[in-house]
């Protein structure tokens, strides 16, 4: 079937490429790694990532994929290699999400509780903050704001920062907690401004 | 490419950037030799310190110990399955591609070792022995446990695990039960219900070790 051999003929142009990758291949592994992008979306999507949280498991995998480059086999497929490390870093990102507050379904629960929805201003006052919390960021020095963007916002481990930006994670943890105190001195001193 | 036509990436997008730089920075592996021959490497390292102290060790006396019960025989069978099959299930738990359920491969020879020696020491009624004898099967158990166990966790260290407390738990026990099948040669006696309790202490405590440092030493090299 043409469909079939089509998919047999990716199959075997993704494993070659990895081959020449683990032989030092760089553009190969361009080449290879851009073709694992949509495939990777396609993975995680079926197991039930969304949104913005399928491009941090992308990430996430491409990293995974370059750490565990030794141990693809050429003698096997490619394919259930990609999808066993995304599948993973899915399930990872999923119970990410899950650690988050939940919605309880709880019918007593739902009767007795307060209404805490949100009050007037509050959509505005949490656009403010998060207007002031991204300029706040934006005047970081550069080392300082990558540090605080992977390692806090997007939540990456150090050894998945310190590859995707070149450096250290002995600068990257300095500069985490500079970045930190920076913060933290910079919206303290914007608060204090605002409420005098 | 049997993909790239049918999603280009923008070029200034972050999945761009990071595969640009993964790609700057590429360098050659090696890749990683068969599962079976780096099971047969472990298994003939540890056979080395334990054929040496066979040398040493009362062979007759074993013999005739084993010969006297069975359940002794099966007990050191047990064991020994469980060191090379733990082996094996850690070192294919660092392949990606590899069924997880690879993980259960130790667990019908476990189910021996644990069976045939209860049932050796429930059925015998021995005396139970002496703290200090009992904690010197312990002590065996570690002091040659944590070197193979360290012996086995670099060659984990070449794959990837994805699970690396699970391979960092197998390897742990792969390494107690290769102790312990060790220590089979110098134990004068019956197994008594607190020394079988004693050893499953040592091995249990390995494997939660390894089990516990595996995120730490598996993770290190990636």
């Amino acid at each position: 079937m043409p469909v079939q051999s089509a998919a047999l003929s990716g199959e075997a142009s993704l494993s070659a490429a990895m081959q020449a990758a683990q032989v030092g291949d760089a553009a190969a592994y361009r080449a290879l790694l851009r073709d694992c992008v949509p495939v990777i979306s396609a993975m995680a999507r079926a197991k039930g990532v969304q949104g913005a949280a399928l491009d941090d498991v992308v990430q996430d995998t491409l990293l995974t994929l370059h750490r565990a480059r030794a141990t693809y086999d050429p003698a096997r497929p490619f394919l259930p290699w990609l999808r066993a490390i995304t599948q993973r870093r899915a399930i990872d990102a999923l119970r990410r999400r899950g650690r988050r507050p939940q919605e309880v379904h709880e019918p007593l629960a739902y009767e007795a509780r307060a209404d805490d929805g949100p009050m007037p201003g509050d959509d505005l006052e949490r656009r403010e903050r998060a207007t002031s919390l991204a300029a706040a960021i934006a005047h970081l020095p550069e080392g300082q704001r990558e540090a605080i963007e992977h390692i806090a916002l997007r939540e990456l481990s150090l050894d998945e920062t310190s590859t995707l930006t070149g450096r250290t994670k002995g600068a990257l943890k300095v500069n985490f907690h500079r970045g930190l105190k920076a913060l933290r001195i910079s919206l303290t001193s914007r608060k204090e401004g605002t409420d005098a | 490419m049997a993909f790239r036509d049918k999603a280009p990436m923008p070029a200034g997008s972050p999945h761009t950037r990071l595969i640009d730089r993964m790609a700057r920075g590429l360098v050659p592996v090696r890749p990683l030799g068969s599962p079976l021959r780096r099971v047969l490497g472990w298994v003939l390292v540890v056979a080395l310190p334990g054929a040496g102290l066979a040398a040493v060790a009362d062979l007759r006396g074993a013999l005739s110990r084993h010969a006297a019960d069975p359940a002794l025989v099966l007990a050191a069978v047990g064991s020994i399955a469980t060191a090379i099959t733990a082996a094996a299930a850690a070192i294919l738990a660092t392949l990606p591609d590899r069924d997880p359920r690879w993980a259960l491969l130790p667990a019908p020879s476990l189910a021996l070792w644990i069976g045939a020696s209860v049932s050796g020491a429930g059925a015998e009624h021995e005396v139970p022995i002496s703290l200090s004898d009992a904690c010197a099967c312990v002590g065996f158990i570690l002091g040659l446990g944590v070197p193979f166990a360290l012996l086995l966790a670099a060659i984990l260290k070449g794959g990837y695990a994805l699970h690396p407390s699970l391979s960092g738990g197998l390897a742990g026990l792969a390494a107690a039960s290769a102790a312990a099948s060790i220590l089979g040669l110098f134990h004068p006696f019956a197994m008594a219900l607190n020394d079988l309790a004693l050893h499953a202490l040592a091995v249990a405590l390995l494997s939660g070790a390894g089990a516990g440092s595996g995120r730490r030493l598996l993770r290190a090299s990636a």
